[in-house]
């Protein structure tokens, strides 16, 4: 836009532009929506207000309100700012710290089942392993009566496709549980995330057909049309495509991404182009423009309405059903919700003539999406896309307007076809680049990863999903309610560009460098890229801008360096008891940054990989790329099943073991991780000398020197005493690592005469009763004890007779199911222990 | 209660100055002062017959040389402001970048300006200066017939969109000088009904008038077709400096 003087009449406009008046918060949703966001995000620390919270916001409401009638209006926006503070403060504590009546399902959470009566509260979603149903509770029913209850409850059934719907009333025996998620610093919640939904407690029902419908609740007959819709389409997507494809058409038609297969997944994620899975705003967006374009271009075909309506706003207005259709059709979920209120939102303000700014509109769909659902400020895929349309609409204009010479409003010159291609292609690079850029920190926040080959696959991908895949797919999906012939033709034409587009996101997926994977950026070093980014594109402004764009290229360079060297400067050692539930992971900081990784964790069925959510977010979150030994104590499920994405995916020194090695799949593919990686691999026992790193001394005390193999034949028991165990000294204080030993290998180590005192003891197996025998606790004598525990485990550890062995001895016992990560600092002479959680 | 509303709209969806996009305050109109400021409204003295505004700011109105020597079909033309600064922004943007939300502006401007030329009016139909179909696709809309709705609304003076059509795409005038405008157009329009404008005294309506050759054009096949007078009435007057 052109505001300079011309015609040489520049007193005219300079004397007019300055005597405009400043209004206080000219944009006065801003500072509302900041205020707001500001008391959302306060709301996540548990500061035990004891306030009434609904009495003390209509104060202030009320108090507002008396402001403006005595047209005080600095007191006015200081009450309105503050209620929106408090209101933000006040609905995520209600989320995260709900004061939960007597009568909820959580206060039912225990070891024995209950028989429960609810209906399903939403559409059955499908999972890798079975199905999840969210159930609203009625009643508790025992023999002789039944006791009301109220709240949600997360139900998993092991079925693939159970014959239920929603508002349907089922019946079932099921232990009820408080949702287990790992506590440790910086990583992912799932207990929050579940909270954030207002479920407090989940269940399992082990065996299939482990439910009796006992009838139907009131079903809201427009869910259950669209339901049957949707069940139609999936049947018909099913039916026609095969396997890889139709879990695909699903995801971009219905919105049902569980049935991916983890491969596809990840060659999407590697590319950079995992956004195209999730319905969200982007399809959203796309659904809305092809059907606005398609709808202008027909009624363009006509002079006559061209001269008798706003074609544009008749467009516009016919789209807006399809949008709601889309997004009926694709699920109705939270974030598809939230797409819809941001697509609608500009939309409705290009209609109503209000599309001045989007850059504010953007912010009013913001401020509706969080009133609407408070906790979307902490989800993924809110702030992902709030992010990438909010970079784009702040700085492709500035960029492109800096890329281009001249600026001004002249009348647009016909342009050839070539050029406008050239211009198009411009345009979506600068788009994509703009949207990966400003979605970076986010990206690396939540997935320690960041795609650098997306720059090129985004360019390519979403053009060919957004308007060749996804259309036909949702075409398709309309036409196999009246034309089944002309659906099954566009799906299998449709299967063709997919099945094509899968096979180029592999190839890319699999060049090196396709993806790096980040360690976890702190708020320091977001808002120094942000910043970057702002100063970035005003660069032209002046002299004052580049100095401050110099300044954070400076601090960022500090920061870096900060990092970088932290480690080396270390004087003291850490150990961190790493929450895994049940199973060990442990992880030691020598001084001056060497890292050794004991075990990894891991479910016993392996089904959800605790190396890739657990170990790996904590460990990037610490900024640790690199693992100097990597150790495993004995080849058991619990303890190397994590360690595989480790292996594969930060640098390792070496790989030390007990020598034991077993037949499963899990550990084949660690070991050829391991050779693949060639990392050198030692495998230990007692004969082994001491090793020095860097001030600590590890001594190993087991296992006896034995012929290593395949030892399957052997009793479970006999594994653990291989265990490898590791005597930790650092100065004065010495840390005694026992691996899953049982007693008769701590008898061993006893009439060895091996120097077993130490002042922390990792609780042997997990506190098994098996281990911790008397006389060994009597030749360790720990100060500090640490079990590393799941909860709501099948076996309930550790055993109250072990827990009171240590008690008898005074020690204090700690365990990771009750304290999360346990991390233990010493300067070699006092020790500090520093539990996750308060206890 | 109105206040309310005004200001809860304006609390959620601020309008912005049309022009330089400056936010406004509440009850201000689309633009603000200081764009306003510099749009120059056109004022005496201008040519009696094609309304173009001298340069000098004294004296009375008169036939302009062009007006002189050249033949003209309507009776009177007028315009409403100069087309140059932010009047010209503003017009390019409502043009060419669709912001069609000016048009209520210009029809406030259009009706005030309309009621000061013609105190007492006595059209029977208002039309507008037509654009190609091609040029009509691209578009998606008719700047001018814009205007003409407008502006019947406040007047009540009926409209008609399809009476008067275009032939033959021309080149935009903009790029043209006087000479060649007169050539490139003619013969280029077409009348439909030549019985409903028989006896009609109509104002025929532009965006903008540069040398009148366009709107020259359509008074003489109006005049041809049977109607009784033809004044034209244009948003901005293209003075051509010399």
């Amino acid at each position: 836009m052109r505001r300079g003087p011309k015609d040489g009449r520049p007193s005219l406009l300079d004397q007019t532009k300055s005597p405009v008046r400043i209004q206080r918060f000219r944009l006065p949703l801003i500072p509302v929506l900041i205020a707001y966001g500001i008391g959302l995000f306060g709301g996540q620390f548990n500061l035990r207000f004891t306030l009434q919270s609904l009495p003390f916001l209509l104060a202030l409401l009320s108090l507002w309100f008396l402001a403006i009638l005595l047209k005080k209006i600095r007191w006015a926006s200081f009450l309105l700012l503050s209620f929106f503070f408090f209101l933000g403060f006040f609905s995520i504590q209600n989320y995260l710290y709900p004061n939960l009546p007597p009568s909820h399902l959580s206060r039912f959470i225990g070891s024995e089942g209950i028989v429960l009566e609810g209906t399903i509260d939403r559409s059955p979603q499908r999972t890798r392993t079975g199905t999840q149903l969210l159930i609203h509770g009625h009643k508790i029913i025992s023999s002789d009566h039944s006791i009301p209850v109220e709240g949600r409850l997360l139900l998993f059934l092991k079925e693939p496709d159970p014959p239920l719907r929603i508002g349907d009333r089922v019946r079932f025996l099921c232990r009820l549980h408080r949702p287990q998620g790992f506590h440790n610093p910086g990583v992912f919640s799932y207990k929050r995330h579940l909270a954030f939904e207002r479920i407090y407690t989940i269940g399992f029902l082990p065996v299939e057909r482990g439910w009796v419908k006992v009838g139907e609740g009131f079903k809201n007959p427009i869910l259950l049309k669209i339901e049957s819709w949707r069940d139609h389409i999936r049947n018909f997507l099913e039916k026609e495509a095969t396997p890889p494809s139709s879990s695909l058409f699903q995801a971009l038609a219905l919105g049902e991404q569980g049935t991916i297969p983890e491969e596809i997944r990840e060659s999407f994620i590697a590319t950079g182009i995992a956004h195209l899975l999730a319905i969200s705003g982007d399809h959203l967006g796309i659904v809305a423009f092809l059907s606005f374009t398609l709808s202008l271009w027909v009624m363009k075909r006509s002079e006559y309405l061209l001269l008798s309506i706003p074609v544009k706003k008749w467009a516009a207005g016919l789209t807006l059903p399809c949008l709601l259709l889309y997004t009926f059709i694709a699920g109705g979920g939270m974030s598809v919700i939230r797409a819809t209120i941001m697509v609608l939102t500009l939309f409705v303000a290009i209609v109503f003539d209000r599309a001045r700014h989007l850059l504010y509109t953007l912010g009013l769909a913001a401020f509706i999406i969080l009133l609407f659902s408070p906790p979307s400020l902490f989800d993924v895929s809110f702030q992902l896309s709030f992010i990438a349309v909010l970079s784009i609409l702040y700085l492709v204009p500035r960029l492109s307007r800096n890329l281009k010479k001249h600026e001004g409003m002249d009348i647009p010159q016909p342009i050839s076809r070539r050029e406008r291609i050239g211009n198009y292609i411009r345009l979506s690079f600068l788009i994509t680049v703009v949207a990966i850029l400003g979605t970076a920190p986010f990206v690396a926040l939540h997935f320690n990863r960041i795609s650098l080959i997306g720059f090129f696959t985004n360019l390519l991908a979403i053009p060919w999903v957004g308007f060749l895949i996804m259309p036909i797919s949702l075409m398709a999906s309309l036409f196999s309610f009246f034309f089944p012939p002309l659906a099954s033709l566009l799906i299998t034409v449709n299967q063709f560009f997919l099945t094509l587009l899968l096979k180029v996101i592999g190839l890319f997926a699999s060049l090196p460098f396709a993806s790096i994977y980040l360690p976890t950026p702190t708020p320091l070093e977001m808002i120094l890229f942000y910043l970057f980014l702002f100063l970035g594109v005003h660069l032209r402004k002046g002299k004052k801008i580049q100095y401050l764009f110099v300044g954070v290229c400076v601090i960022w360079m500090a920061d870096l360096a900060y990092w970088h060297y932290q480690d080396a400067f270390r004087k003291d050692l850490q150990v961190t008891f790493i929450d895994v539930g049940h199973g060990d992971s442990i992880l030691i900081e020598f001084p001056k940054g060497k890292t050794m990784l004991i075990d990894g964790g891991g479910l016993p069925d392996n089904r959800f990989d605790i190396g890739k959510h657990v170990i790996a977010p904590f460990l990037w979150k610490k900024k640790i790329r690199r693992i100097d030994t990597l150790v495993l104590t004995h080849p058991d499920p619990d303890h190397f099943n994590g360690l595989n994405f480790i292996a594969s995916h930060f640098r390792i020194g070496q790989f030390w073991d007990n020598g034991g090695r077993i037949e499963s799949e899990s550990y084949f593919e660690l070991e050829k991780t391991l050779q693949r990686r060639k990392i050198p691999r030692l495998s230990l026992h007692e004969g082994f000398p001491p090793q020095s790193v860097n001030g600590g001394e590890i001594v190993i005390l087991n296992p006896p020197i034995l012929n290593s193999g395949f030892r399957t034949q052997f009793t479970p028991s006999f594994q653990n005493n291989q265990s490898l165990v590791m005597k930790l000294r650092f100065h004065q204080v010495s840390l005694l690592l026992t691996g899953d030993i049982e007693k008769e290998a701590e008898v061993r180590m006893i009439q060895k005469g091996d120097s077993l005192r130490a002042q922390v003891l990792k609780v042997p197996h997990h506190g098994s009763l098996s281990s911790s025998s008397p006389l060994f606790l009597e030749a360790v004598q720990p100060e500090y004890a640490v079990a590393s525990t799941g909860k709501g485990n099948l076996w309930p550890l550790p055993h109250p007779e072990v827990v009171d062995r240590y008690e008898r001895l005074g020690t204090r016992l700690l365990r990771t199911d009750l304290h999360g990560a346990i991390t233990v600092i010493t300067d070699g002479q006092q020790i500090e222990i520093i539990p996750f959680r308060r206890h | 209660m109105r206040v309310l509303v005004k200001s809860l709209l304006h609390w959620i969806l601020p309008s912005q100055c049309y022009c330089c996009e400056t936010l406004l305050e509440v009850g201000q109109p689309g633009i603000c002062p200081a764009c306003l400021s510099t749009i120059r409204w056109i004022e005496p003295p201008f040519c009696t017959r094609c309304g173009v505004p001298f340069p000098s700011r004294v004296g009375e109105n008169h036939l302009c040389g062009g007006c002189l020597t050249r033949r003209r079909y309507f009776t009177i033309a007028r315009a409403i402001g100069y087309y140059e600064g932010s009047l010209r922004e503003v017009l390019h943007r409502w043009k060419y970048e669709e912001k069609t939300y000016v048009t209520s502006f210009f029809g406030e401007k259009l009706e005030e300006g309309f009621f000061r030329y013609w105190p007492r009016p006595s059209f029977d139909l208002i039309i507008p200066v037509p654009l190609h179909p091609k040029r009509l696709k691209e578009r998606g809309f008719n700047q001018a017939l814009l205007l003409v709705k407008e502006l019947s609304r406040r007047t009540r003076i009926p409209y008609a969109k399809r009476i008067l059509q275009k032939k033959i795409p021309t080149p935009p005038q903009v790029l043209l000088n006087g000479e060649a405008r007169d050539k490139g157009v003619r013969g280029s329009f077409h009348i439909q009904n030549a019985e409903e404008i028989r006896r009609k005294r109509i104002l025929l309506v532009d965006d903008v008038y540069t040398t009148g050759a366009t709107v020259n054009e359509c008074s003489r096949l109006l005049l041809k077709a049977g109607a009784e007078q033809i004044d034209v009435l244009t948003l901005a007057h293209a003075v051509l400096h010399h």
